[in-house]
């Protein structure tokens, strides 16, 4: 069995200390896993997606990343991971390439290695005749992309994205999608939620369910899926609700 | 149904104050936030209210109670309008809300007269501070009459119209023609402290130049000091001295018809100037050679450089006060080096009480202040890097340090050189200025740590009127100036005593930052 990338283990999290954003939620990423995290909005997607991404203090339960605690080592959490929240609010005083430059001096990343990707990335996502440009100037897609390439700088080994495609053409939505299969078979793993259950569907390999902040259904997509659509298991599980 | 000004000049003021926030808001902490800067800004302006009042005093027992409240008029309009001059048009075009607010059908000019309400409201508290200990006094000193209580009430509700016309056209006009500048808020920022510097220069060479007058007559006197403050505030001068009862009306009339004309030239243009702000440059591609490689903290203290001048108001807050206590400082010394210290017992403690002044004055030049709050809604990516939260304070203290030591040294040693200042006062000077710039970055980001402002529409919510800004400033200010003046008995005592201080705390924040954490 793969390796465990990602481990979330009876994670709970309130923000007023009365009502529960996330409750009790467990389950487990592993190398090689495109996992997909579902749910109406509100459910506790962010809130816990922020928390694996170690920007979200919580006091219940244990989030582990390559076995090491988010709560004891952050840092080397974060080492091995890359965030994109659902609207990357990227520098708009800077330019593409000294976002780049600036992201890939805080992960360490080599000079040769960075040019490479860089140019790798950039000629993927179609932003190399942008990157001279500053952010502030940059269309919503165009963030997206930046941030994208930034996150795949130094190579995670867990990808955690808020809604990825949104905002992507249907190239670099295509694109991304290639990337992820790329880096799971090289050992990594993604965890991102959507609310696109067609995209949930055809790429994940696994996918959880959320609702009211707890994990109402998990595991295989095929499995959860049974014989029916994915659309139409997601609104069984939340109770017809459409 | 409101009218729709007024619909936008609610929403316009409940983010403002940040009420809204807090009434509706289940995080005890946004409330108790909002009632410390409540208290504070109230307090501050206790203190400047008693200031006033002294000054209104002093001015009356001279024998110019007439004309007290004009001059509080010239002296709270010019601040007025070097203030708004400092502030640009940024809060009128390009504001984020732009497409929200005009894709609703509202008019051009309810969205102007919206915004300019908003910059009129806390100019007119801030007039109200000097004409209602003015009102005062000119009463007590020249009593009561119904015409004198209109015509300063008149003329304080119309006060802030005028400097505010003419800041927002300058600002305009600098913000359109360097729009198509890639360098462009650099731009504005250093015309932003050119012209604050020159203002600054002016009003400090006016105000040495007519002490020499002195012997011209007091009521002269006060008239040259007003008209060369703020020419228009003569008019209500000459209505409370009874030479022209027409004065104040005028004053009224023309500072209404000011603010009536800009916003009709601003209404008209506004589509215009949004466009040319928001246009974007042309595509740019980069080079590899852009490509560097640097250590993190490094790229992030670059990253900080970058943002600092990047952003007009946060350079300016931090930068244009530097350059203020260069010029406090050397027209200090140029202005009464001949008179005041000549005095052989205040010439031997003179190095120091400039530097005392520098010490009061730093804790306005601390971009740290606000460094965390202008990560605003981008602050989950910094964070979700790996780094550890001292490595990040740190890096956003630097420039404050960066800026602010080396200033204050190199002041300090002018100020030594100058007065003839003896061995150790070459020594004590500038070390106090570096230790006090070190202690000004660490406490700055520790109180930005504290009270964050992350949600913000415009950078000068958070560089201007932020709970830290204030509460830094304020701390400095008040044991600078009881330094400032203990230097003139005891010499170099209260500074090295200041300075002793100054470092335990800056050791002590050094030690807090292993422990502080960042959460979004």
């Amino acid at each position: 069995m793969n390796t465990p990338v990602l481990e979330i283990s009876h994670y709970t999290k309130s923000y007023d200390g009365k009502r529960n954003a996330v409750s009790d939620l467990s389950l487990t990423v592993r190398e090689g896993d495109i996992y997909g995290f579902i749910g109406q909005n509100g459910a506790g997607k962010t809130t816990t997606l922020r928390a694996c991404a170690g920007i979200l203090d919580f006091r219940e339960g244990d989030i582990r990343i390559g076995g090491v605690s988010v709560r004891q080592d952050p840092v080397r959490c974060k080492q091995m991971t890359a965030y994109i929240p659902d609207n990357p609010d990227l520098y708009d005083f800077l330019t593409g390439i000294q976002y780049l430059n600036f992201v890939a001096d805080v992960y360490g990343v080599e000079k040769a290695v960075r040019k490479e990707r860089i140019a790798r990335y950039a000629a993927m996502f179609r932003i190399e005749g942008d990157l001279g440009s500053l952010v502030g100037a940059y269309s919503h897609g165009m963030k997206q992309k930046l941030a994208v390439t930034a996150a795949l700088l130094h190579a995670p080994k867990l990808l955690l994205l808020d809604e990825p495609f949104v905002g992507l053409d249907p190239e670099a939505a295509f694109r991304l999608k290639e990337v992820f299969r790329e880096l799971c078979a090289d050992g990594a793993a993604i965890f991102f939620s959507t609310h696109v259950l067609d995209v949930a569907e055809k790429l994940c390999g696994r996918i959880a369910i959320i609702k009211d902040g707890r994990l109402v259904a998990d595991g295989n997509t095929d499995e959860v899926r049974g014989d029916e659509s994915l659309d139409q298991v997601f609104l069984e599980v939340l109770g017809g609700e459409s | 149904m409101k009218a729709k000004w007024a619909l936008l000049t609610k929403i316009q003021l409940l983010e403002m104050f940040g009420l809204n926030k807090a009434r509706y808001s289940a995080d005890g902490r946004v409330k108790r936030r909002l009632f410390g800067a409540a208290v504070l800004f109230g307090a501050v302006g206790l203190i400047l209210l008693g200031f006033t009042a002294a000054v209104c005093v002093l001015l009356a027992e001279q024998g110019l109670g007439a004309h007290v409240p004009a001059f509080m008029l010239a002296i709270s309009s010019f601040t007025v309008l070097i203030y708004a001059l400092v502030r640009g048009a940024g809060g009128l075009f390009a504001v984020r809300d732009y497409d929200l607010i005009m894709s609703m059908p509202v008019k051009k000019r309810d969205m102007i007269v919206s915004r300019l309400i908003c910059a009129y409201l806390p100019n007119l508290g801030f007039t109200l501070l000097f004409l209602l200990p003015a009102l005062v006094v000119y009463f007590v000193y020249c009593g009561f009459t119904f015409g004198a209580l209109g015509a300063v009430v008149l003329a304080a509700v119309c006060a802030p119209l005028a400097p505010l016309a003419v800041a927002l056209t300058v600002g305009t006009l600098l913000s359109t023609l360097t729009a198509g500048f890639r360098y462009r808020n650099v731009l504005r920022a250093l015309f932003g402290i050119l012209a604050f510097g020159a203002l600054m220069a002016a009003y400090m060479l006016f105000t040495f130049s007519a002490q020499t007058d002195i012997g011209a007559g007091l009521a002269d006197i006060a008239e040259a000091l007003i008209a060369k403050a703020y020419p228009p505030a003569l008019l209500l001068d000459k209505t409370l001295t009874g030479e022209a009862v027409w004065g104040v009306f005028a004053f009224a009339g023309g500072s209404a018809a000011l603010a009536a004309a800009f916003t009709a030239v601003a209404s008209a243009c506004y589509t215009r100037i949004h466009a040319s702000l928001q246009a974007r440059s042309a595509r740019r591609a980069y080079k590899a050679e852009q490509i560097g490689h640097s250590s993190a903290f490094a790229a992030l203290v670059k990253k900080e450089f970058k943002r600092l001048f990047s952003s007009t108001a946060y350079f300016f807050n931090s930068v244009g006060s530097l350059l203020v206590i260069a010029v406090l400082v050397i027209v200090m010394q140029a202005g009464f080096g001949d008179t005041v210290f000549s005095v052989p017992a205040l010439k031997a403690n003179q190095p120091y009480m400039l530097t005392a002044l520098i010490v009061t004055m730093l804790g306005s030049a601390c971009p740290a202040a606000s460094a965390l709050s202008m990560e605003g809604q981008a602050r989950g990516q910094l964070f979700a890097m790996p780094l550890t939260p001292r490595k990040i304070l740190l890096a956003k203290a630097a420039p404050t340090f960066l800026l602010d030591a080396p200033v204050s040294a190199v002041i300090a040693l002018i100020c030594c050189a100058l007065s003839g200042g003896q061995w150790h006062a070459y020594l004590l000077c500038p070390l106090a200025g570096v230790i006090t710039a070190a202690a000004v970055a660490l406490g700055g980001i520790f109180l930005n740590c504290k009270y964050p402002k992350y949600e913000w529409t415009q950078e000068a919510q958070v560089v201007k009127r932020s709970a830290p800004v204030a509460i830094l400033a304020l701390g400095s200010i008040v044991p600078g100036m009881a330094v400032t003046v203990l230097t003139i008995f005891f010499g170099w005592i209260p500074l090295a005593a200041i300075a002793a201080v100054y470092a335990v705390l800056a050791v002590c924040l050094l030690f807090w930052l292993k422990k502080a954490k960042l959460f979004v």
